[in-house]
């Protein structure tokens, strides 16, 4: 289960990272990591989006437990988070944050899809080049 | 899922306090405006997202649109009338009442007015459109002439080229229907993306597309020829297609006998522009424009992205757009399926596929006596076809008294970074006797008022308002107005009270101006506020079916030769869509590239995002694009520090090169306090037909700087 993105519809217009950024209350201003960026991609005019691909290396690390692989994804039990960034450290894509020493990872919008609707990245891709993959 | 969970993911609900109300973006253009859904807790938005039911955008935004919560709670927000304490532009302010705000601002205009007369007021609208046949009518009733925008750097140029073609105000490519595409300066991944999603499924019916971008985008990279044009040169391009589509007899001589004025001018004219000639011009490849003359060719009805800024913010912009158009009139494509399809603007901007009398609410009372408008005379064509105060122009008679004297400005939402040389127009607000200004924010421009007054946003308001195929939607405010923010059309009516204009209309309510405005049309203003949340498909509607719409010109047809134009007899000013450099004069030895401004980006919209956080966090620096080749020859990195020089004046910024730009060509954005663009640019290099500044065509220098001396 992760974020599906086709390279080749994508128009680099970054609603999706600013969709996340809303649905999450990500200041990247104020020194947040967004959880989805898309950046220029090697092929001029091409895209790619660098988004969890819930590989669990950050749930391996956590020594809480606070972090657990669940089902397909990797979810956050934040009331389990000290603060000690060992999950940050260990994501090879960069996409984890902290709020208020708080870890904040993609869950895929576990909350929203529970709830039957789109996680907020994919609902707004005006190209479909985002989507869920169950 | 428990609570914790489900308010976590804002879900809406009894529990979480989340409710659901829908509104529109109101960031951009109003052409594209999107149905935006709100996640509203305690009178506070949460979330928003694309309306999933609304006609325009089907629950889809673009990044500008979600970063709209950010925009309404911005820091800067002005929260009640101010009245200015300090030197001009230093922000100090005391807090003042709207009593008394609109008392001084009433006899402060009235004073003016005897002393000077009604024009020596201007009235001035920033990039906002929806509360304008308002403040037009404002400023008419008031007795002043200088009613202006925005519009005079911006949109206005396309109106001018189609008024003398075919007298149509907006025309719109018929994308469902064309054979082929001319996507000239498309890239509407970035701006516009409801075309963008046209465009791919026409594409894959067969549609042709043809892309003309100096730059690599994703248009040009899913299309069937993409033409890298060197900066400027569109209309000799256009010009050599013309001759082109003429020679190999791809041209609909029927529609042309019948329906085109001037071809034979026309026709002369074009020979000169040969594939090879015109490469030189270019910088095109003879192949490549033969290619793109048989995709036109072959492949009819030719639809062509209407391009209201990067086309024609050149100094022969208007002339371009001209040319680019003909290639209609050759085709036959004009008022056709799948051509070119005359489009009116039904209110406020918005295409709404019908007319109402807004053009009539706006300028019937036009003062019978006064003074030629400001900027008419030394641009004759916008004199003629449009009448309003040409707005960059502005600062002249502010600063120079000519042609006459300018004391008091009443602005919504004035950006003296918009004009030009943009340090002149900031001096000529510091010259003025009086100005108000009414905004969102408190902008470096709204520093210099005497009096700035707190505007709401489009969350914040109730509003009527047109989307494209016969829909219309009366709003409701998503929240209450922030502090004492107010609606900009309640102010202007307000006003209109208390400066004792000759206008019952004008002095009652915002319905009975609609009603009048709407009074042809079948739309009933209460029937719409039953149903605030998504636009109503309006039933009965008089549309002009495509093919009906007729040539309003003098002679009565698809003028290539224009007869208003010949007739103005004006220096410089050609009745062909002829094609000069659109150059400035600096030295290219001293200045080699071709800097273009303005070139969007997916978090910029102007300046009203750049203090916006999540939207600068996009792109938090201003950075110039610059190609590799040149960034190398250069020693620049990506991420040193450059200095930007016109013969004008210069800034620092990061260098960002990239294999997107065509080697020769730099891309700054606009609108940057820390690097305005708009500083670069010399006041006199405009297009002579329109007024436009030359904004994507400067000459100019890069240098790679050290980083302490950039600090
Ligand atoms: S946040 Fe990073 S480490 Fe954790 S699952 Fe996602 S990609 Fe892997
Ligand atoms: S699924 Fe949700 S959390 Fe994950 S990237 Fe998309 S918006 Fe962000
Ligand atoms: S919203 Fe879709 S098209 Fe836009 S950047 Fe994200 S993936 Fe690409």
């Amino acid at each position: 289960m992760s974020l599906v993105f086709e390279s080749d519809r994508c128009t680099g217009c970054q609603a999706c990272q600013m969709a996340c950024l809303d649905q999450r209350d990500i200041r990247p201003l104020e020194g947040q990591l967004p959880l989805l960026r898309v950046e220029p991609a090697e092929v001029p005019g091409r895209f790619r989006a660098v988004s969890c691909s819930q590989c669990g290396a950050c749930a391996e690390v956590c020594p809480t437990g606070c972090l657990q692989k669940n089902g397909g994804t990797v979810t956050a039990e934040e009331s389990l988070c000290i603060g000690c960034r060992a999950c940050g450290d260990a994501c090879p894509r960069g996409v984890i944050t902290y709020i208020e020493e708080t870890v904040q990872k993609c869950d895929g919008c576990a909350g929203r899809r529970a709830a039957g609707l789109l996680p907020a990245c994919v609902h707004t891709c005006p190209t479909g080049a985002l989507s869920w993959e169950e | 899922m428990d609570l914790r969970e489900r308010t976590r993911a804002k879900l809406p609900g009894m529990d979480t306090g989340i409710s659901l109300r829908n509104s529109f973006c109101d960031i951009c253009a109003p052409g594209p405006h999107c149905g935006v859904t709100c996640y509203v807790k305690d009178g506070t938005v949460v979330k928003v997202e694309g309306t999933d039911a609304h006609p325009a955008n089907r629950g889809k935004l673009c990044a500008r649109g979600i970063a709209m919560r950010d925009y309404i709670y911005r820091a800067d927000r002005v929260k009640t009338p101010l009245r200015r304490t300090g030197p001009k532009g230093s922000g100090q302010f005391e807090a003042v009442s709207w009593e008394d705000a609109l008392t001084e601002i009433a006899a402060r205009l009235n004073q003016f007015k005897t002393e000077s007369g009604a024009s020596s007021v201007a009235f001035y609208s920033g990039y906002n459109k929806w509360y304008r046949p308002f403040l037009q009518r404002l400023a008419y009733s008031f007795g002043s002439v200088n009613y202006g925008s925005e519009s005079s750097s911006c949109f206005t140029s396309t109106i001018l080229s189609w008024k003398c073609a075919t007298g149509a105000e907006m025309v719109r490519p018929d994308l469902g229907r064309a054979g082929v595409f001319l996507g000239w300066c498309a890239n509407p991944g970035i701006s516009g993306y409801l075309m963008n999603i046209g465009l791919q499924k026409n594409r894959q019916r067969g549609m042709k597309v043809i892309i003309v971008d100096p730059r690599i985008t994703p248009a040009s990279r899913d299309c069937d020829l993409h033409l890298r044009i060197r900066p400027g040169t569109d209309g000799a391009l256009a010009l050599c297609l013309g001759r082109e589509l003429i020679e190999n007899g791809w041209i609909d001589r029927d529609y042309i006998e019948k329906n085109v004025y001037g071809f034979a001018e026309y026709a002369a004219y074009v020979a000169r522009f040969t594939p090879e000639e015109t490469a030189q011009i270019t910088g095109l490849n003879p192949a490549d424009i033969r290619r793109a003359a048989r995709l036109i060719g072959e492949n009819g009805p030719l639809a062509i992205n209407p391009s209201n800024a990067s086309l024609v913010h050149f100094k022969n912009g208007m002339q371009n757009h001209r040319a680019v158009m003909a290639l209609c009139a050759l085709t036959g494509s004009y008022d056709r399926p799948g051509g070119m399809i005359p489009a009116p603007l039904t209110y406020a901007h918005s295409m709404g596929g019908f007319e109402t009398r807004e053009p009539e609410f706006s300028t019937e009372r036009y003062p019978a006596e006064g003074p030629v408008p400001v900027g008419c005379e030394r641009f004759p064509l916008w004199g003629k076809l449009i009448g309003e105060m040409q707005a960059c122009d502005l600062h002249r008679a502010v600063l120079t008294r000519r042609p006459y004297p300018i004391r008091a400005l009443y602005a919504h939402g004035m950006n003296f970074r918009m004009f030009p040389d943009s340090g002149r127009m900031a001096q000529a607000l510091e010259k003025l006797e009086f100005f108000v200004d009414m905004d969102l924010f408190l902008t470096d421009s709204a520093k210099y008022a005497d009096i700035v007054l707190p505007a709401c946003s489009s969350l914040e308001r109730d509003e009527f308002k047109v989307f494209g195929g016969g829909y219309a939607q009366y709003t409701e405010p998503v929240i209450p107005p922030l502090s004492q923010s107010r609606r900009d059309d309640e102010v202007i009516l307000e006003l209109a009270r208390r400066l004792s204009v000759e206008d019952p209309l004008l002095r009652g309510s915002r319905d009975d101006c609609l009603w009048y405005m709407l009074r042809d049309t079948p739309i009933d203003l209460e029937a719409l506020r039953e149903h605030p949340e998504m636009p109503q498909k309006i039933e009965g509607l008089q549309i002009t079916p495509v093919g009906r719409h007729g040539f309003d010109t003098p002679t009565g047809k698809f003028e290539l030769y224009s007869t208003i134009l010949a007739e103005l007899h004006a220096p410089g000013l050609d009745p062909l869509p002829t094609y000069r450099s659109s150059e400035d004069e600096a030295d290219p030895a001293e200045f080699p590239l071709i800097l273009s401004t303005g070139i969007r980006i997916p978090g910029g919209l102007h300046s009203r995002l750049h203090d916006t956080p999540a939207a600068r966090s996009l792109r938090p620096e201003p950075m110039a694009d610059l190609s590799m080749e040149d960034a190398e020859a250069l020693g620049i990195g990506p991420g040193d520090w450059i200095r930007l020089s016109t013969a004008r004046g210069s800034v620092t910024v990061k260098a960002n090169p990239t294999p997107v730009m065509p080697a020769g060509m730099v891309s700054l954005y606009h609108g940057y306090r820390e690097a305005d663009a708009n500083s670069l640019l010399s006041w006199d290099h405009r297009d002579p037909y329109s007024g436009f500044p030359g904004y994507r065509c400067i000459r100019c220098r890069v240098e790679r700087m050290e980083k302490e001396a950039a600090e």
